[in-house]
C-alpha cells in the first residue's frame, strides 16, 4: 500500500471508530455521574 | 393526563434501537460502492462534514420534538407549531411509510437470501450473469410477495409487543450480533489473499475530485440517506426516552455509530471484492484495481436482462454477492454468505421495525390502542407493497420518489424548528438537563445550511433524471413522478388535517412534557 493511502485509512479510523467511542465514553460517564447523583428517577420524568 | 410507563428501559436501549434505526442495508451495500466510485479516501472529507452539517442537527430536531411533545410526526409538528401546520408531520410521516411499503419488500429479499444462504440454493451462482438470472426468476415468482409478507409480519409481531418488550428486546440481540458479524467478516476479509489491494483502491485518496461538485452531492446523499435523520423514525423513538438523557451525545453516538457501521462494510466488501475479481473476471489479473472493479460493475449493467429488469442499487446485492462469494473456496464461501446475507437481514429487520413504529405512533397519536394500530399498519404495509414485490418498475419508482422525498422531509423539520423559533428550539427542547449543551451554531445551521443543502440535493437530482419528459408523471424516475406523487400526498394532508390534528395534538398526553 502507498504512504497516502496508509495515512488516509488511519485517518479515517481513528475520526470515525474513535469519534463513536468517545461518544460512548462521554454518555457512561454521564450515565455514571447520573446514578451518583441519583438524578435519573425511574422514568426519567422528575 | 396519564403516565406512559412504556418507555425504553435506560439509555443504552433507546441508542441500540436508534443504531438499529439507522444501520441499514445503505450502510453495508450502497457506502462500500459510492466511496469506491467517488474518490476513494478523498470522499470522506465531505461524508463527515455532511454528518455535523446535515445530519446531526436532524438527529437533535428529532430527539427534541420528539421528547419535547411526547408525539409522532402529526402530533409533535402540531403541537409544536400549531394545528394548522400539522401536515408538514404528515408529510414526514406518509413519506417514511411509503418506504416502509417497498422497504419490506427489500427486507423479504434479504430473509429470501438468508434462507437460500443456508439451504445452499445460491451455490450454483458462479457468475454476475448467473446471479442475475437467479434474481429475475426468484423476483418473477410469487416467493417475493411470501418474503414480503414475513418480513412485515415478523416486524408487525415485535412492534405489537411495545417498547419494552419487542422493539427494545430485538435490538438488543441484533444490533450487537450485527457489529460482532461486521468486525469478524472484516477481519476475515482483510486477510483474504489480495485484499490490500481493496485497500489501496479504497484509501488512496483522489484529491482532484474535491474539485467536482458531484463528490460532495454525493456525499450529502449518502449522509441523508444512510443515518436516517429527517425521516420521522427517530422522532418516533424520541416519544419514549427519558427527559433528562444528553441528546447531543445521544445524537453523535447514532451518526458515528451508522458511520462506524458503513466504514466496516466498506472494508469487507471493497477488499473482498479485489481479493476475488481475478477469479470472478476472465483476464482480471492483468487488470489494474480501478479497472477490475469499474469492469465488475459494468459487466453486470451491460447484461440483457439488467437492462430489461434494474433491480435498482440493492438489487446489484443479491446479484453480486453470490457470485462473488461462491468463487472462495467452497466451504468458507458459504459460511461468509450466510453471515453476510444475516448481518443484511438484520440490519433490514431493525430499520423496518423503526418504520412500523413510526406509523403506527401516527395512528396511536389519533386515539387507537397499539394492537389494533399495528393490525392497520401491517395490514396496510403488505397490501400496499404486494405492487413493489410483484413489479419491479414500480419498485424502482417508489425508491425513487419517497427516497428524493426523505429530503423534503428533512427540510420540513428545519421549517418546523424555524417557525417555532430555532433559538427557542435549542434553550427550549434541546438543552434539557446535564449534558453537552448546543451552541449557537445550530441556530445556523438550521435556518441556512439546511435550507440551502435541500435545494442543492433536490435541484442536482432533478436536473440529472429531468430528460425530454421530465414532467411525466408516470415516468420511472423524473422530477415529474416526483411533484405528481409529492403533490396527491399534499393535497391530501390538506384535506384531512383539521381532523388528524385535532385528534393527534388534543388526545391525551401519554406523558407529561413538564415533570
Amino acid at each position: 500500500m502507498s504512504l497516502d493511502a496508509i495515512l488516509m485509512m488511519a485517518v479515517t479510523m481513528v475520526l470515525i471508530w474513535g469519534g463513536f467511542i468517545a461518544a460512548l465514553v462521554i454518555a457512561m460517564r454521564q450515565e455514571r455521574r447520573a446514578r451518583k447523583e441519583g438524578a435519573v428517577d425511574s422514568d426519567g420524568d422528575s | 393526563v396519564t403516565q406512559n410507563k412504556d418507555l425504553f428501559s435506560s439509555r443504552w436501549e433507546l441508542i441500540l434501537a436508534a443504531l438499529g434505526m439507522a444501520i441499514g442495508t445503505g450502510n453495508i451495500w450502497r457506502f462500500p460502492r459510492i466511496i469506491a466510485r467517488v474518490g476513494g479516501g478523498a470522499f470522506i472529507v465531505p461524508w463527515l462534514l455532511f454528518l455535523f452539517i446535515w445530519s446531526i442537527p436532524l438527529l437533535l430536531l428529532e430527539f427534541g420534538l420528539g421528547r419535547g411533545t411526547r408525539k409522532g410526526c402529526v402530533g409533535a409538528v402540531g403541537t409544536l407549531i400549531g394545528e394548522r401546520f400539522a401536515w408538514l408531520g404528515g408529510f414526514v410521516a406518509l413519506c417514511s411509510t411509503a418506504i416502509m411499503f417497498y422497504y419490506s419488500v427489500v427486507t423479504g429479499w434479504c430473509l429470501k437470501y438468508l434462507f437460500a444462504a443456508v439451504s445452499g440454493g445460491l451455490g450454483a451462482i458462479n457468475s454476475a450473469d448467473q446471479g442475475l438470472q437467479y434474481f429475475i426468476r426468484f423476483s418473477g415468482s410469487w416467493e417475493p410477495m411470501l418474503f414480503h409478507l414475513l418480513a412485515i409480519g415478523i416486524c408487525s409481531l415485535i412492534v405489537w409487543r411495545g417498547i419494552s418488550g419487542g422493539i427494545e428486546k430485538a435490538n438488543k440481540i441484533m444490533i450487537p450480533s450485527l457489529l460482532i458479524i461486521l468486525v469478524v467478516s472484516m477481519w476475515r476479509a482483510l486477510t483474504l489473499p489480495g485484499a490490500e489491494r481493496g485497500l489501496q483502491f479504497l484509501f488512496t485518496p483522489h484529491w482532484e475530485t474535491l474539485l467536482d461538485y458531484r463528490t460532495w452531492l454525493e456525499a450529502l446523499t449518502q449522509s441523508a440517506w444512510s443515518v436516517g435523520a429527517g425521516w420521522g423514525l427517530l422522532l418516533s423513538y424520541a416519544v419514549y426516552m427519558k427527559k433528562r438523557e444528553d441528546v447531543t451525545a445521544n445524537s453523535l453516538i447514532i451518526g458515528m455509530g451508522d458511520y462506524s457501521a458503513s466504514l466496516l462494510a466498506a472494508l469487507i466488501i471493497i477488499p473482498t471484492a479485489f481479493a476475488l475479481i481475478p477469479a470472478a473476471l476472465p483476464g482480471g489479473a492483468d487488470m489494474t484495481v480501478v479497472q477490475q472493479y469499474q469492469e465488475t460493475v459494468k459487466v453486470i449493467q451491460a447484461a440483457p436482462p439488467y437492462q430489461q429488469y434494474n433491480p435498482a442499487s440493492t438489487g446489484l446485492t443479491f446479484v453480486f454477492i453470490p457470485a462473488l462469494l461462491n468463487s472462495i473456496q467452497a466451504d468458507f464461501g458459504v459460511v461468509f454468505m450466510v453471515i453476510f446475507f444475516l448481518a443484511l437481514t438484520m440490519a433490514a429487520v431493525s430499520s423496518l421495525i423503526a418504520m412500523v413504529e413510526l406509523a403506527t405512533r401516527i395512528l396511536m397519536d389519533a386515539g387507537m390502542q397499539r394492537k389494533r394500530a399495528i393490525l392497520i399498519v401491517g395490514s396496510a404495509g403488505f397490501l400496499f407493497g404486494v405492487p413493489s414485490a410483484l413489479n419491479m418498475r414500480f419498485f424502482e419508482n417508489q425508491d425513487w420518489v419517497w427516497g428524493v422525498g426523505l429530503i423534503v422531509s428533512g427540510l420540513f423539520l428545519s421549517l418546523t424548528a424555524i417557525k417555532y423559533g430555532v433559538d427557542r428550539f435549542r434553550r427550549e427542547l434541546i438543552n434539557v438537563g446535564p449534558g453537552i449543551k448546543v451552541g449557537r451554531w445550530f441556530n445556523w445551521l438550521v435556518a441556512v445550511a439546511l435550507p440551502v443543502q435541500f435545494l442543492a440535493l433536490i435541484a442536482w437530482w432533478f436536473y440529472q433524471t429531468a430528460r425530454g419528459d421530465w414532467w411525466n408523471p408516470f415516468a420511472v424516475a423524473n422530477p415529474g413522478t416526483c411533484i405528481f406523487q409529492w403533490g396527491v400526498a399534499i393535497i391530501f394532508l390538506l384535506i384531512v388535517n383539521r381532523p388528524l390534528a385535532r385528534r393527534s395534538v388534543r388526545g391525551e398526553l401519554l406523558s407529561p412534557v413538564e415533570g
